[in-house]
């Protein structure tokens, strides 16, 4: 029994290691996402939601919300291995002065998973964008 | 310990929950674990290197919980709180009661306290995607048995208080599993405690720190669902109350970010001598 678990661990350890390389060389993601009208919208939304949230709206009131909405669409393309090119800021640069928490950003981490359900966003497609949002969080923290 | 009693523990816990959202802190859901059956974060059985309640790395986070373990011959129930500070520490404590509702001994109980204090060492569970290691913390459970003269004595146990050193190693793989997030959990505890120390501790067959290996295993099926496994080796210390290892295959569900039921059907292995399996009920409310 003990044997038996310890290789099923030992596996999944091996499967689970692998899967964020496996995920960033997946070009099947922006499919998945709903292509630039999926990416489109799940941006929109999130920037729409999260000017909405009372955690965080404070960071979306001076800023040119259409610009970011098409900054997002444009990261989430070319994150999912869409045929776009990032051009905006580095995440360190983009977040100066802002000071954000570990709150803030899982404010709108919560914030993203809405626009997943509003869009109806499979699930696996939105674990695997989460997976490639996530390490930003050290980026983006405290600058 | 009946249903009944569970059931109204269950219900007084649920009416915490309307302590104003705001008292909530800014984690994710599922990022403090539930509530192990010892007072720690962690699974059902095992403790993982997750810090528990809903503070992130600049709050303070706080769990509350009640576990029921009804068994052939045994119910257990378990009242734990737990403090954690800025997700780098956590302090908890818990009281066990073990209640012998069948062929051996019934009538009596055994009761035990816990205090537990992890520290979480390195890594980011979730948040660490791109990196190999998981998130490790380490532990220690301090253990008084109150009702040791009894039944533990009896049975051979050397005497009633202990100390659990455990180190845990815990991460989760976004979308690893068919696209699902999968939580794997390993942790390595030097323990002397007989059945978690309600029958005491050390004991003829042995009495030095044994190290025993915890495992758990996770899959969500959506953000607020998880199916899960756990397996806990424990040593074996007395020929007169031999013990196995303890499994369990749990569902975890989280309505609401404050809120994690979990039910369970778990095999015990032998405890004093009648092999034992059952449900496993927990709720935790946590800000």
């Amino acid at each position: 029994m003990l044997t038996r678990f310890l290789a099923c661990v030992f596996l999944l350890l091996v499967a689970g290691c692998a899967s964020y390389e496996q995920i960033r060389a997946d070009k099947t993601l922006f499919t998945d996402l709903g292509g630039m009208p999926g990416v489109t919208a799940l941006a929109r939304d999130l920037v729409d939601f999260s000017s909405a949230n009372p955690a965080i709206r404070r960071y979306f009131e001076k800023i040119d919300r259409d610009d970011l909405k098409k900054q997002l669409a444009e990261q989430f393309c070319s994150l999912s291995g869409g045929p776009c090119t990032y051009k905006g800021k580095d995440m360190a640069k983009a977040h100066k002065g802002l000071d954000l928490s570990e709150a803030d950003f899982n404010a709108l981490v919560e914030d993203l998973r809405r626009a997943f359900g509003k869009n109806r966003t499979p699930v696996s497609a939105g674990n695997r964008l989460l997976a490639l949002l996530a390490p930003m969080k050290r980026e983006v923290l405290h600058r | 310990m009946n249903f009944g009693q569970l059931l109204r523990n269950f219900i007084t816990l649920a009416a915490l929950m309307w302590i104003p959202a705001a008292a909530a802190g800014g984690k994710l859901l599922a990022t403090g674990g539930v509530t192990q059956i010892e007072g720690a974060s962690g699974g059902g059985l095992v403790p993982w290197a997750l810090i528990g309640g809903l503070g992130t790395e600049d709050e303070w986070g706080a769990a509350v919980a009640v576990t029921g373990v009804g068994l052939n011959d045994y119910r257990l129930q378990t009242t734990a709180a737990l403090l954690a500070i800025q997700d780098r520490v956590e302090l908890s404590v818990a009281r066990q009661d073990f209640r012998l509702t069948g062929r051996v001994l019934p009538g009596n109980r055994i009761r035990q306290d816990v205090f537990g204090l992890k520290w979480r060492l390195w890594g980011d569970a979730l948040g660490d995607q791109d990196k190999w290691w998981p998130q490790v913390a380490v532990g220690l459970q301090a253990k008084r048995n109150l009702d040791f003269a009894f039944i533990p004595a009896a049975v051979g146990a050397r005497r009633g208080q202990g100390v659990d050193y455990y180190v845990s190693a815990t991460k989760v793989y976004l979308g690893a599993l068919a696209g699902r997030n999968l939580l794997l959990n390993g942790t390595l505890r030097a323990t002397k405690a007989n059945q978690l120390g309600l029958l005491g501790f050390g004991g003829d067959r042995s009495d030095r720190y044994r190290a025993r290996f915890e495992g758990s295993a996770a899959v969500f099926l959506t953000d607020a669902l998880a199916l899960g496994a756990e397996y806990r080796a424990k040593p074996d210390n007395l020929s007169a109350a031999r013990e196995g290892a303890w499994k369990d295959l749990f569902v975890a569900w989280l309505p609401h970010k404050q809120l994690a039921l979990v039910a369970a059907y778990a095999r015990l292995g032998e405890i004093a001598g009648v092999r034992q399996s059952g449900w496993y009920l927990s709720m935790q409310v946590s800000f």
